[in-house]
Parts: structure tokens; C-alpha cells; sequence
């Protein structure tokens, strides 16, 4: 039976644009339909018919991969995948002709909101995941607990620590809970933060940044792992276990300054915690949960980030920010935490000031199109991988 | 006897959850009728709508993985008539829907149901559906957002994803033969309460005399009843978890004490949205009597009446919100010290069953098991005496 | 010096329960000047006070049986001088004044009355009522009020715990004037510790010392929350809810957290009826000089000081519903949010623990 109140010059101009995509084109719809004037009909109709939600990411990861890049199957895929969850229902493409009476109507695939692009990426994701092998766990190298060597306990901004503790252990310290010396390691808030949602995505968790902001003003203080502060007024006097607090606005001098008051050589500790990536994470934990099941969730997180390469600190990630909303707050929290460091004379290194938030006016809102580019590229290299494979 | 699915994809709010009540509750008997409502829980068709949607509901899909093959799986085997109903199926997309027909098989006749009511009684009935979910767009927002062409909100692509009947009917029904597509509509208010439900049964094969509805109809919230649940959302979202929020607010507050709060008026359309909402209903009317689908009622019901007092829950009298929250807050207090009584009880027996344990722990035959754990841990003999020990004890005593 | 008992008898409202819990964190520092705040199983003097003045007090006094004894027996031993203090014993009949006094064989008596001005104890009183669950609006409570004053025979609790000349007369009837003293509370503009310091003055420590600061407030509530109250009790009432409940959810937590945090306006005497209670205070006035007893403070605090609100005066019982609606909002979301298990280590997560090793 025809579907109802269709045109079919619009359905094998739209199979036309699809066919183009599927063979790598790049070719934006406004284009294709002032050069493809003559409708094709040789072409065979879809069905169902691709809306343009589903055609624009085909031809953003086109655009990705480059000519010559060879996809062949994942744009069949991409088309396969319904979007998941809540959004704009079957868009269709802009065209000539009477108007569509009923339905959602129709949108130009290059002004379609960031979110619809990036809600099907991820539900793409969500499927090709399960078929790659997972990462084997990222135990380091621990060196035996010969008791000449320096002991050490890390706490704090989590990616900073394993960073430094990285280098500690390849350098010959032991971590231990017996008698160790402890560094606590202090960033600014937005960035010990976006280290703290990083790992937090990448064991499962779904909350999303503004949520997590807003609920830490509502308890009042910082996630317990990254209160500096009250962290080290824990472990303050604690006998045979010497106490030391750093704090640096840059990674690398937060990491010379650890690894400084354990006298080891400096690691060269660059990047920052890349909030546009947790994101994705968080949005494919969202879905995976439903699509695999809450057990298989860790398993791909832990996939989708060994994919795209990346690790706690990405070189070259956008420098986090507090949402707006919580800007007066973070002050707050930063200044309570720095007054607290300077009046209980622990062994601070570098200024506790660097806890304040950056001052940068960056708009503390996750970069979609980021998050957008992270999942197109993750794709892709999920595809070369199986077809390595 | 044919094999036939009946795909009952939707409206919310049009009865569907009293017609599920009864599919649920006398599955058993339906079987045997040749029927088949497979559940094995109350929601099970809900679960497998999440999934075959992909659609997240605020930690409940968690138990959702699956649950579409699996509900197929037993059609594609029943010889007989099933039925698949849930109203959020409404909104699946032409690729979902395509899913959806592949996975329940070539050997049956797909039928879609959708059952639908006049919009102007659904536009009221989905903001209050919304505000119970924790939703604190207000009234006004919510119909200028409806009116916008473009539909950038997601709560409005929501509504028209299940409302709009034609597009629903487009993308679910675009395969399938006119005489298989069943729309039953909903009778205007006023009409005999089992109306509805002989409409729903005579297309199902079901006696409607034979299993009747129990009252269970979710009464609609008053107006003053649902401005104070949008300013309680406003208020808790960001601090109580969602199982909360369902076994409080939702069933707690709203469905066992709200809801029966009846001299509250009841929420309507102002003047000009009733306006428009009547023609758009009566385009939908004359676009449907098109296109010959089975219609099960009469296309005149999805006519909106003339319009009713309309109280703006935006600009409600205060002193009825008022009432509304001192009386939730009553039943709240109750509730919460009831649970606590039921905490601290729980400690004490807790407690006793600590010191219970902390005296098993001080016999010597205890100590020495210990003992005999600790050094199996490095004593090949000691680790199989232990296991010799364990499998004697049966698999219960894990711990020592 | 021969030993002294000091009685702090009321009245209540008057800043008693801070000057108690100062009291009773400077127990130390008081013995070191040779004060004896007497330690009881409670902490405080109310069972001791319930008990002495015979009143029912919702199955408290039958808890309270033999409490006032206990005290004075402690007292008997004490080697300093010695402290009592709560504010219900304002009530005390004079059969039971007679007890009270006469039970600290040996010892000089004093009595201390702390009074604030009628102006204010008006809206504060029955605030304190609907605390108790009381459900009578307002406009009822003044009704009574003036009722009952022109009974020769007090029955209503008000007057028998705020009526200074009365009091003072009944606790006084058998002291010397000089051993009855009268401490006024400063106005609200005057520095929190000046009450205290009038009042260490009396009790013989030394005012210029540094104590520990009491953080109790029994702050007022707005006029519009009391209604809320009000009404939340009516509710209540209506669905049999336990004392227990009551006292832990509304008072401590509905009322604490959430209605004492709301910025609002307290309750005040209505225009029309300060007439009245400026008369009533002048008379006071004279009768409390005339009684020729110590007054420590300035007998001008007890006279009202009016805000100037003739025009706008706002009424409890007619309060703004639209914030009566937002603060029953703001305390079910309270309510709600603490409605999941109590404790994080508790006994539940100790077992889990050890039955996990």
C-alpha cells in the first residue's frame, strides 16, 4: 500500500541523495537539489525512507573520513539505526510542492539541531560497540614493596592522580595504605570536577555535568574525592605518615609538585580533562543500559573510550568551565577550601588560590558539536577495526 | 482461526490503562480463549515498548534489555489472536516500526489499533501526564510551545508523537491494509462509562460483559492540585530520586489522595487555544474519514464540544494550592514517621542479630574454623580438608 | 554568706531557653564562681518544674512524678549556691509555692522573673501554643486573652504565666522584697548578651566574664507560617498522627529547618487591641514599683514599642496566601527529600560489612 500523502518525485530525489551518501558523497542536500534537477528514476525508493536526521550524519562522516575513505556498510548501518530515546521523529527533508500537513515538519539537514545529530551518533554507537573486543584492564607495572622504597598515597583530582601515580610507580615507588607518605593534589574546581565526572562516566554513571554541579551546591560541598580540603584535614595527624598538600592551575606543575615532595623526577603530565568526551560516555551509558543491559555498561564505556584513543587527560581538550548557574558557588567552594588550606598548616605546595575557577568566560555548557565530531570518529574507527579484523 | 496480531499502539489518556488492567488480570483465561496478552508482569509491555524505542524513563529501562524479542518471540509462536498494547508505541519511528512488523513475523495478519479522544480533553491531559512525571514547564508555556510550527521543544515532540493521529497512523500503518487499521474513539464525556470498553473488546473478541473493567480510572488531577505538584518538582527534582519521587509523589500524593479531591475544577483550554485546537481536530477529522480505516465508534467523537470554563493552573488561587499542600504535607509527615518506625524496628532487630553474631563469633569452635580458613589460604591440606568441610555443610556456609 | 537557691521561675518567652542552655555550657565556669546549675537526667529543670506545679502535660507529668524531690534532694547537697531554673513554674498555685520554697531547708531564697514586654509575649505565646499542636486561629487567642483577664480566678494558662505583678506577688508572699528580683529583657535592637549579663548580675557570676555563646534561637515564626501550622495541625489531627511524630517531623524538622528559616513577618498585637495592653503594662508598672522588689534592667522595657503598621497591620489569620502556599511547598519538599533511609552508617551498612568480611 503507498504511503499516504508522499510525492514521488520527493521520495527518489531524497533515494537519489541517499544513494550519493552511500557511495561516500559529501554533497549537502541544498546542493544535491539544485544540481540534481531532473528526478532519477531509475533509482530505487527506500523503504522506509531515510529521514534527514539519518542522511546528515551519513555525509558527516563522510566528510570525517575523507575521500577515499572506504565505509562501505557503516552508512547501511546508520541508516538501519533507529534514533533513540526522545527528539524530532522523522524529519523530513525540505522540498517543492504543496506543504506537509501532518507531521514533523521539514528541516534543512544542515540547520538540524547539534542534539538530533549527536542522539542517533550515539545510538550508532551503542550498536557497533558490543562487536569490539574490549580493552584489557590498564593494570600498571607495580614494582615489589622492597622497604627501601618511598611509599606513597595519592588523593585528589583523580586524572592528575593517576597521571602522576603513572610515573611514581614506573619510577620504583610503591603504593601502599603502610605507612605512606600522602600528596593530596589540588586543581582548580572546574577542572578537579571534570576529572571527577570523567571517571564517574566512565564507571556507568548518567548524570549529566550541570546536574552534577547542581547537586553538589545542594549537599554543600565538593565530591569527597576531590575536597581537598577536607581530605587532608582526614588524614592530618595521622603518626608515621607525613601529610602534603599541592595545588596548581596547569597539570604538569601539579605533577612536578607531587612528584617533587617525594623527591622523584617530574613526569611530564600534559592535557586536561575533555568534558565534550564525558559526555558522549554519559549519553551511551544512558542508552547502553537499555540496549545491553546494565552489566555490559562499564565494559562499553571502557570500549568506546580505548577506541577514540583517549585517556583521563586528552592533550589538547577544551579547558572545562562551571555552568553559569553554579559560577558563584564554585567561587565560593574554591575560596572556603583555600581559606581552610592556609589556616590548618599542613605542608601546602603552591598556592591554594589556584583552586578558584578559572577565569575565563567560557560558558559552561558541554560543546556539542565536539561531542558530535568524538562520536563520528568513533565510529570510523570502530568500522576500520572490524574490517581489519 | 486466523493468526492475527492486534498492535495497540496508543493514545495515552484514551482508557488504555484500564483496558491493559484487564488483559493483565485474566491473561489466563484469555489463553485459553485463544488469546494471547503475554506478561509476565504488569509492565511488561511497557518494558518492551522502551525497548524496541531505545527510550530512557528515568531508570526503569534498566530491566528493559530484551524485553521486545522476547514478548515477539512468544507471537510469532501463537496460533491464535495476541495482543501487544501500549500507548507510547505511538510515537515510534519509521524505522522502529519496520523493526516491529519484521520481528513479529510473515505468518500473521498485523493489525493496528489506536484508540483516540477529542484534542481538546488530550492537550490538558498530557501537561498534568507531564507534570507527574516531574515536568515543571507551566500551562502556558506548554500551549505556546504546542502552537509553534517548528516543534523545537522535546515535551511538544513527545505530544505530537502520540497524539498526532494521522502521522501516527502514517508510520505505523503505512504497510498495512485499511480494513487491518482499527481506530476506536473515545466517547464524549457524558456517554455510558462501558462505551469504551465494548468498543475495545468487540475488536479484541472478548465478551464485554464477560470481563468488566474494574474502577480503576485514574481520576484527573484538579487544577490547584496540579500547579502545587509543578512547584513541588520545581523544588525536589534536583534532590529526590526517581523511586522516590514514583512512591511518593506519584502513587503517594497524587493517585491515592489527589486524585479524589473532586469539587477541584478541572483543567480545560482557554478561549483562543480551544479555538485552535478544534480546528486542527476537525482537519484530522476530514483527513481520517479519507482514508477508509476501520473505525471502530464514530469519527464525530474526535470533534472537540463547544468549550468549557477554562481556570489557568499559572494564576490559580492561591489559597487552593494552599489547601492541596498543607494536605499532601499531612499525609506526608504520616508517611515518612510511619517508614521510620519501620526503620528503627528493623534496627533493633538488626542490632540483636549483631549481638547474636558477636557471640557465635567469641565459641571456640568458631576461632578455630577461622583459623583453619586463614591458613588454607596458603595450606594445600588445610584447603581440602576446608572444601570436605564445606561440601558436608552443604552450599550454605559460605563464609566459613 | 550563708548558702542561697536561686528560682528562675518564667516567664516563658522571655529568653529562657537561651539563658538555660548558656547555663548549662558553662557548667564548669559557673562551679568555679560557686554555682550549682543542678544537673538532672534530662539536662534540664521541666520535669522538676511539671512536676512541682501539678499540671497535665500530655503523659509527662506522670514521668515527672517525683522529679521536683530528686532536685531538691541534689540541691540539699550541694555545697554551692544553687540554681533552678524553668519557666513553667510561673504557673505554680500557692500551695505548690509554698512547697517550693520550703523545700531548701537552710537556705536563703531568691526568686528571679525575667519578663519582656506584653507587646511582645502576645504573638509569641500563641506561636508556642500551635507549636504544641495547638489549632486555634488568632483572633480566637486574643478573644480569650481579654476574656479571661477580667476574671478575678485566672484559669487560662496565659495569664498565669505572664501576669508580672501576679507572679511576683505569689512567688514573693513570703520573701522580703530585696530577695525578689525582676529581670527585663532589653528590646530586640539591644545586643543578645546584655539579657545575660542582667541576669548573671543576679544570680552572683560575674557579667564582664567570657562564657560560651549559646546558639539556640527560639526564633518567631511569620505570622503567615504560624497559620500554615495552624492548619497543618488541624490535618493532623484529623488523621490521628502520634505525639512522637508530631514532635520529631513538625517540631523539629518542618517548623526548624524550614518555616524558622523563612524570612517573614512575625506576628504582631492588632492596632485596636494596643490600647488595652498599654494600659495594662502602665498598671503593672505602677504595682511592680510599688512592690518595692529588685528590678534589674529598666522597668521601661516592659513597656510596648509599637511598629508603625496601623494602616497595613498584617493579620495571620487573613495572611497572604500565596505565601502560606509557597512555605506548605517548600516544607513537602523538605519532608520529601529526607524520606529515604536515615542513617548512611548505619546498623544495615555495619552488617553488610561484616557479614562480607
Amino acid at each position: 500500500m503507498p504511503v499516504t500523502g508522499t510525492d514521488p518525485t520527493y521520495q527518489h530525489a531524497v533515494s537519489a541523495w541517499a544513494a550519493h551518501l552511500l557511495a561516500g558523497g559529501t554533497t549537502s542536500w541544498a546542493d544535491w537539489r539544485r544540481r540534481a534537477t531532473d528526478a532519477r528514476a531509475d533509482v530505487a525508493v527506500l523503504e522506509p525512507l531515510p529521514d534527514a536526521t539519518h542522511l546528515e550524519l551519513v555525509r558527516r562522516v563522510n566528510l570525517e573520513a575523507g575521500p577515499g575513505a572506504d565505509l562501505a556498510g557503516l552508512a547501511d548501518r546508520i541508516l538501519a539505526t533507529p534514533a533513540p530515546g526522545r527528539g524530532l521523529l522523522d524529519v523530513p527533508l525540505p522540498w517543492t510542492g504543496a506543504p506537509r500537513r501532518f507531521g514533523t515538519p521539514p528541516i534543512d539537514p544542515a540547520l538540524l539541531p547539534g542534539e538530533e545529530l549527536v542522539r542517533l551518533a550515539v545510538g550508532v554507537l551503542a550498536h557497533l560497540l558490543p562487536g569490539v573486543r574490549p580493552p584489557a584492564p590498564d593494570e600498571p607495572q607495580r614494582p615489589w614493596p622492597a622497604p627501601w622504597r618511598r611509599r606513597f598515597r595519592l588523593h585528589g583530582a583523580p586524572a592528575t592522580v593517576a597521571a602522576v601515580r603513572r610515573h611514581l610507580l614506573a619510577q620504583g615507588y610503591v603504593e601502599t595504605d603502610w605507612r605512606p607518605t600522602h600528596v593530596v593534589i589540588g586543581r582548580p574546581v572546574e577542572v578537579m570536577m571534570a576529572e571527577h565526572w570523567g571517571r564517574v562516566v566512565r564507571a556507568g554513571g548518567v548524570v549529566k555535568w550541570s546536574r552534577l554541579w547542581r547537586r553538589a551546591e545542594a549537599s554543600g560541598r565538593l565530591p569527597p574525592q576531590i575536597d581537598v580540603a577536607a581530605t587532608a584535614a582526614r588524614l592530618r595527624d595521622r603518626r608515621r605518615e607525613p601529610l602534603h598538600v599541592v595545588v596548581a592551575r596547569d597539570a604538569g606543575d601539579a605533577a612536578a609538585l607531587a612528584a617533587g615532595v617525594l623527591g622523584a623526577r617530574p613526569p611530564g603530565v600534559h592535557g586536561g580533562p575533555d568534558v565534550a568526551l564525558s559526555d558522549l560516555v554519559r549519553r551511551l551509558n544512558r542508552l547502553a543500559v537499555l540496549t545491553q543491559g546494565p552489566d555490559q555498561v562499564r565494559v562499553l564505556a571502557r570500549t568506546l573510550v580505548s577506541v577514540l584513543g583517549a585517556d583521563l587527560l586528552s592533550p589538547g581538550a577544551p579547558e572545562p568551565a562551571p555552568p553559569q548557574a553554579s559560577l558563584p558557588w564554585a567561587r565560593e567552594v574554591a575560596a572556603a577550601g583555600a581559606a581552610a588550606l592556609r589556616q590548618a598548616g599542613y605542608a601546602v605546595h603552591g598556592d591554594p588560590g589556584a583552586l578558584a575557577p578559572t577565569e575565563h568566560r567560557l560558558p559552561g555548557t558541554v560543546d556539542r558539536e565536539r561531542t558530535l565530531a568524538l562520536a563520528v570518529r568513533a565510529c570510523i574507527r570502530i568500522h576500520e577495526l572490524e574490517r581489519k579484523s | 482461526m486466523t493468526r492475527r496480531v492486534l498492535l495497540h499502539v496508543g493514545a495515552p489518556k484514551t482508557g488504555t490503562s484500564f483496558v491493559q488492567d484487564i488483559l493483565f488480570t485474566h491473561r489466563a483465561l484469555l489463553r485459553e480463549r485463544g488469546i494471547l496478552y503475554s506478561a509476565d508482569r504488569h509492565d511488561a509491555h511497557f518494558l518492551a515498548a522502551l525497548d524496541l524505542m531505545e527510550l530512557p524513563w528515568g531508570g526503569l529501562e534498566r530491566e528493559a534489555a530484551g524485553a521486545w524479542e522476547r514478548l515477539a518471540a512468544e507471537v510469532r509462536d501463537w496460533p491464535g489472536t495476541s495482543i501487544i498494547s501500549h500507548e507510547i508505541l505511538g510515537t515510534a519511528s519509521r524505522v522502529q516500526v519496520a523493526r516491529a512488523l519484521a520481528s513479529l513475523g510473515d505468518r500473521s495478519e498485523v493489525h493496528i489499533v489506536y484508540s483516540a479522544r477529542d484534542l481538546v480533553r488530550q492537550i490538558p491531559a498530557e501537561w498534568q501526564e507531564n507534570v507527574k512525571h516531574r515536568r515543571t514547564m507551566q500551562y502556558g508555556k506548554f500551549l505556546e510551545n504546542l502552537r509553534d510550527e517548528q516543534r523545537s521543544t522535546e515535551v511538544v515532540q513527545w505530544f505530537w508523537g502520540v497524539q498526532e493521529v494521522p502521522d501516527v497512523l502514517d508510520r505505523w500503518a503505512g504497510s498495512i491494509p485499511r480494513e487491518r487499521v482499527h481506530l476506536v474513539t473515545v466517547p464524549p464525556a457524558g456517554s455510558s462509562p462501558t462505551l469504551l470498553w465494548e468498543r475495545f473488546a468487540g475488536l479484541f473478541g472478548i465478551d464485554p460483559n464477560e470481563l468488566v473493567p474494574t474502577s480503576r480510572a485514574n481520576a484527573s488531577l484538579g487544577v490547584p492540585e496540579s500547579a502545587m505538584i509543578r512547584r513541588l518538582n520545581e523544588r525536589v527534582n534536583d534532590v529526590l530520586p526517581g523511586p522516590h519521587y514514583r512512591t511518593f509523589v506519584r502513587e503517594l500524593l497524587v493517585h491515592e489522595n489527589l486524585s479524589g479531591r473532586t469539587g477541584s475544577p478541572r483543567l480545560s483550554l482557554p478561549e483562543d487555544a480551544h479555538r485552535w485546537a478544534s480546528d486542527l481536530a476537525r482537519t484530522w477529522v476530514s483527513e481520517l474519514a479519507q482514508r477508509g480505516y476501520d473505525v471502530v465508534g464514530d469519527l464525530d467523537d474526535l470533534v472537540p464540544g463547544p468549550a468549557r470554563p477554562f481556570t489557568d493552573p499559572d494564576t490559580v488561587d492561591e489559597r487552593d494550592v494552599a489547601d492541596a499542600a498543607i494536605d499532601a504535607l499531612a499525609i506526608m509527615t504520616r508517611e515518612t514517621a510511619r517508614l521510620r518506625d519501620v526503620e528503627v524496628e528493623l534496627h533493633g532487630v538488626i542490632e540483636d542479630l549483631m549481638g547474636q553474631l558477636d557471640r557465635f563469633h567469641g565459641t571456640r569452635s568458631y576461632r578455630l574454623k577461622e583459623r583453619l580458613v586463614a591458613m588454607s589460604r596458603t595450606n594445600t591440606l588445610a584447603r581440602a580438608g576446608l572444601s570436605v568441610y564445606r561440601r558436608l555443610r552443604g552450599r550454605r556456609s559460605r563464609s566459613t | 554568706m550563708s548558702r542561697r537557691v536561686y528560682l528562675h521561675v518564667g516567664t516563658p518567652k522571655s529568653g529562657t531557653s537561651y539563658l538555660q542552655d548558656k547555663l548549662a555550657l558553662n557548667r564548669p565556669r559557673l562551679e568555679q564562681q560557686g554555682l550549682d546549675y543542678v544537673q538532672t537526667r534530662t539536662g534540664n529543670h521541666f520535669e522538676a518544674a511539671l512536676d512541682l506545679i501539678g499540671e497535665r502535660w500530655a503523659g509527662a507529668e506522670k514521668t515527672a512524678r517525683g522529679q521536683w524531690d530528686a532536685l531538691a534532694t541534689d540541691a540539699r547537697k550541694a555545697r554551692r549556691h544553687v540554681l533552678v531554673s524553668h519557666e513553667i513554674l510561673a504557673a505554680a498555685g500557692p500551695a505548690n509555692i509554698e512547697r517550693a520554697i520550703t523545700s531548701f531547708p537552710g537556705r536563703e531564697v531568691h526568686v528571679v522573673l525575667t519578663a519582656r514586654d506584653l507587646g511582645r509575649q502576645v504573638p509569641a505565646e500563641w506561636q508556642e501554643g500551635v507549636k504544641h499542636r495547638g489549632r486555634r486561629d488568632y483572633q480566637g487567642f486574643l478573644k480569650s486573652l481579654q476574656k479571661d483577664y477580667g476574671r478575678t480566678e485566672t484559669r487560662l494558662w496565659f495569664w498565669r504565666v505572664q501576669h508580672v505583678p501576679r507572679i511576683l506577688a505569689g512567688w514573693g508572699a513570703q520573701l522580703p522584697a530585696d530577695r525578689v528580683h525582676l529581670v527585663t529583657v532589653p528590646p530586640s535592637v539591644a545586643p543578645r548578651d546584655l539579657l545575660w549579663k542582667r541576669f548573671a548580675g543576679v544570680v552572683g557570676l560575674d557579667p564582664e566574664a567570657s562564657y560560651a555563646e549559646s546558639e539556640t534561637t527560639n526564633a518567631s515564626l511569620g505570622g503567615a507560617e504560624v497559620t500554615l501550622l495552624r492548619r497543618l495541625n488541624i490535618e493532623l489531627a484529623e488523621r490521628k498522627v502520634p505525639r512522637k511524630t508530631y514532635v520529631n517531623w513538625v517540631r523539629e524538622t518542618i517548623v526548624k529547618d524550614v518555616l524558622a528559616q523563612r524570612p517573614s513577618v512575625p506576628a504582631t498585637v492588632p492596632p485596636q487591641r494596643r490600647p488595652l495592653i498599654d494600659e495594662l503594662s502602665t498598671s503593672w508598672l505602677g504595682e511592680i514599683r510599688a512592690s518595692g522588689v529588685d528590678v534589674v534592667g529598666d522597668l521601661e522595657d516592659l513597656v510596648p514599642v509599637w511598629p508603625d503598621d496601623s494602616e497595613h497591620w498584617s493579620d495571620p489569620d487573613a495572611a497572604d496566601p500565596t505565601v502560606i502556599a509557597e512555605a506548605a511547598i517548600e516544607s513537602l519538599a523538605h519532608v520529601l527529600a529526607l524520606s529515604g533511609p536515615a542513617v548512611e552508617g548505619g546498623p544495615v551498612a555495619r552488617l553488610t560489612r561484616r557479614l562480607l568480611g
